[in-house]
């Protein structure tokens, strides 16, 4: 269906009785700003509406009348409509991290028969392996595997988001050792990550528990304990994190900048943590400790 | 999980309706944004509020997963339901559309107060005043 796209710019102060002008002339919604727009007004504010391709030009003649009185001026053009809820899905590519290939459901990139496959679709909740702060943990997970970790293997990933890296370990682990898996939780304290998370899960066929608990209000300990979050959050949950984890036990620090590595490797070492590993993807570092 | 914002999109949609046409299917597509989700979301988010005019915030970050949050309908919405009007005036100066109270200002300055930079209702109700003017809606008391 094609459309007449409308262009509005003028003060700011107007801007909410210019949006209900436009959508009383037809649009469905105005996009305040510049996400629609080819070029940025000089000065003010901008809108962006769409008209049924009906709407006349004397109808946009009579727009363009009133939006004068509020000292706005508008232009406008044709639009061919693109069906935006299928093409937004070939901008999403899958992700090869060592033997992790994430792709979302409707992916039909093949994976190859030694990758671990994990099916994330993006939504509302962080880590689709598209961003280094996952994949450093997700290349974390797989340096830890190839060593001895207190059996049988645990984890737990705080902030879990979509799930990924709660999905990555126990399908990882979940290979060779099916028999000695242990519990795989993740918690986040947002009930919308949490719901996509569950989603994802459930897409995975992992047995993986999700919840809403408070740090500190997780029972137990865990052979590894990931927590990518960012730097702040990571140094007000130190003590918390170090209590969950078991002896010989790992933890793996993600969302830091390069610039505050040193700042929370210090932090973690004063509560006794031995630092053991450093990566880095562009401006991130991920932080690999050990628990003696 | 660490989340870097790539990118921000401001809308105002109706309540309950949004779907991938224009303008949420370009706005959200060209970020690469999953469209339906965020429609199915918000939509159920407002359901409660059907025929308001809901201004929706949306952050984009960087690996394509995104969050939004709604905020109070803009004032020319509550005042255009307020008066029981369609639409504002195209010539506020010379033609009224309708009327609103007072009190009926006080209560949708009370309402927008979290999102308006009024330091003070009496500040917002002033605020409030001014876009009824502006739309030709008299303000009675």
């Amino acid at each position: 269906m094609d459309w007449i796209k409308i262009e509005a710019t003028g003060p700011e102060k107007n801007r909410d009785i210019i949006a209900a002008l436009l959508i009383s002339s037809g649009s469905a919604g105005v996009v305040e700003g510049d996400s629609c727009r080819e070029t940025s007004p000089s000065n003010g504010d901008s809108l962006t509406a769409y008209l049924p391709v009906t709407t006349t030009q004397k109808e946009i003649q009579g727009l363009q009348k009133k939006l004068k009185t509020f000292s706005w001026k508008l232009s406008s053009s044709n639009y061919k409509d693109i069906d935006w809820s299928q093409k937004w899905r070939r901008g999403v590519k899958p992700v090869r991290v060592g033997r992790f290939f994430v792709r979302p459901s409707f992916s039909k990139a093949q994976s190859r028969a030694e990758d671990i496959l994990i099916e994330i679709d993006p939504g509302m909740a962080f880590g689709t392996g598209g961003h280094e702060t996952t994949r450093l943990c997700l290349k974390a997970l797989q340096v830890i595997k190839k060593l001895k970790t207190p059996k049988p293997f645990s984890l737990l990933d705080v902030g879990t988001g979509s799930g990924v890296l709660a999905l990555g370990a126990f399908k990882l682990w979940e290979e060779r050792r099916k028999n000695s898996l242990g519990r795989v939780i993740g918690i986040d304290n947002d009930p919308v990550a949490l719901k996509v998370g569950r989603k994802n899960i459930a897409l995975n066929k992992a047995k993986v528990v999700l919840s809403e608990k408070p740090l500190n209000e997780i029972t137990g300990k865990f052979s590894v304990v990931v927590a990518n979050i960012l730097s702040s959050t990571l140094m007000e949950l130190c003590e918390d994190l170090e209590k969950k984890i078991s002896p010989d036990g790992f933890l793996i620090l993600s969302g830091i900048l390069e610039v505050e590595a040193v700042e929370v490797t210090n932090a973690f070492k004063e509560i006794g943590l031995k630092p053991f590993k450093q990566m880095k993807s562009g401006e991130w570092v991920a932080l690999l400790f050990k628990k003696s | 999980m660490a989340k870097k914002v790539v990118g921000q999109i401001k809308l105002q949609i109706e309540a309950g309706k949004a779907n991938p046409s224009p303008p949420v299917g370009p706005a959200l597509g060209q970020h690469g944004v999953n469209i339906m989700e965020f429609c199915k979301a918000f939509n159920a988010k407002t359901q409660k509020e059907a025929g308001m005019l809901i201004p929706v915030v949306i952050e984009v970050y960087a690996d394509r997963s995104f969050s939004f949050i709604t905020k109070t309908p803009p004032a020319s919405t509550l005042l255009m339901k307020a008066a029981g009007v369609p639409k504002g005036s195209g010539t506020p100066n010379k033609d009224k559309v309708g009327s609103v109270t007072g009190k009926q200002v006080e209560e949708i300055a009370k309402l927008k107060m979290p999102d308006l930079t009024a330091a003070s209702i009496e500040t917002a109700i002033k605020s409030i005043e001014g876009t009824a003017r502006s739309m030709g809606i008299k303000v009675v008391n």
